[in-house]
């Protein structure tokens, strides 16, 4: 009768720990996705100015051969290169 | 040479009996591991939980500060350079190509349907592998 009880506590000591296990494991979910939506909205931001940079300076070098588009340059405080290497400088 | 005697009712009772508490012994002893590793396993999902709910704040305040000054700083200027770029683009249909390597990374900022009014059709753009949705 003793052996009994001891095992129907067991049993209920295990599927307490499992629902304990369940309800961290779902917290833990979800904060992990919310920790990914953040570092997913900052990298989207980041891949959008490198590519605004890198548009930027393809369009200094498009400057070199068309002179064209310096008022464009100009506008956004682009300077197109001249012998040195390009400047790293995003549209301002 | 003389046989083995027959077990009596009694003594397959006893042997019955005792089998039956070495087995509730051993489920038992199976039920306190299952507790264990349970128990375990949650100190173990707690910890991780926690270190990433400590870290959540900060990178919320960062994830804001840094959207709100694109939002305000650099926002406006992609979309009006851009679109003074587009404007170049249909009178130098050359510029067109450089334009087109960014319709991908930038489309937010092109005016849908300004390709296709545009005089110059350009070769289609070859989007780098893991950037189409």
């Amino acid at each position: 009768m003793k052996s009994e009880t001891v095992s129907a506590l067991l049993v209920l000591l295990l599927f307490v720990s499992a629902l304990v296990a369940v309800w961290l494991s779902v917290r833990w979910f979800f904060s992990v996705k919310e920790m990914q939506e953040l570092q997913f909205q900052q990298a989207r931001i980041s891949n959008t100015r490198a590519a605004a940079q890198a548009l930027a300076n393809d369009t200094m070098q498009y400057g070199r051969r068309n002179p064209a588009i310096e008022p464009i340059l100009a506008e956004f405080n682009l300077r197109a290169p001249t012998n040195q290497a390009p400047a790293a400088t995003t549209p301002k | 040479m003389p046989r083995p005697a027959e077990p009596t009712d009694r003594a397959v009772l006893e042997f019955l009996a005792w089998r039956c508490d070495r087995l509730q012994t051993l489920f038992q002893f199976a039920l306190a591991g299952l507790i264990l590793l349970s128990a375990a396993l949650n100190i173990f999902l707690y910890k991780q939980m926690r270190l990433v709910r400590i870290q959540i704040p900060s990178h919320r305040d960062a994830a804001i500060r840094y959207a709100m000054e694109f939002n305000r700083r650099d926002d406006a200027t992609i979309r009006s350079f851009v679109m003074r770029l587009e404007q170049f683009a249909a009178a130098n249909p050359d510029f067109r190509p450089i334009l087109d390597q960014y319709r991908t990374a930038l489309s937010a900022y092109f005016v849908p349907g300004a390709q296709k009014a545009a005089p110059f059709q350009a070769a289609p753009f070859q989007p780098p592998a893991g950037t189409n949705k």
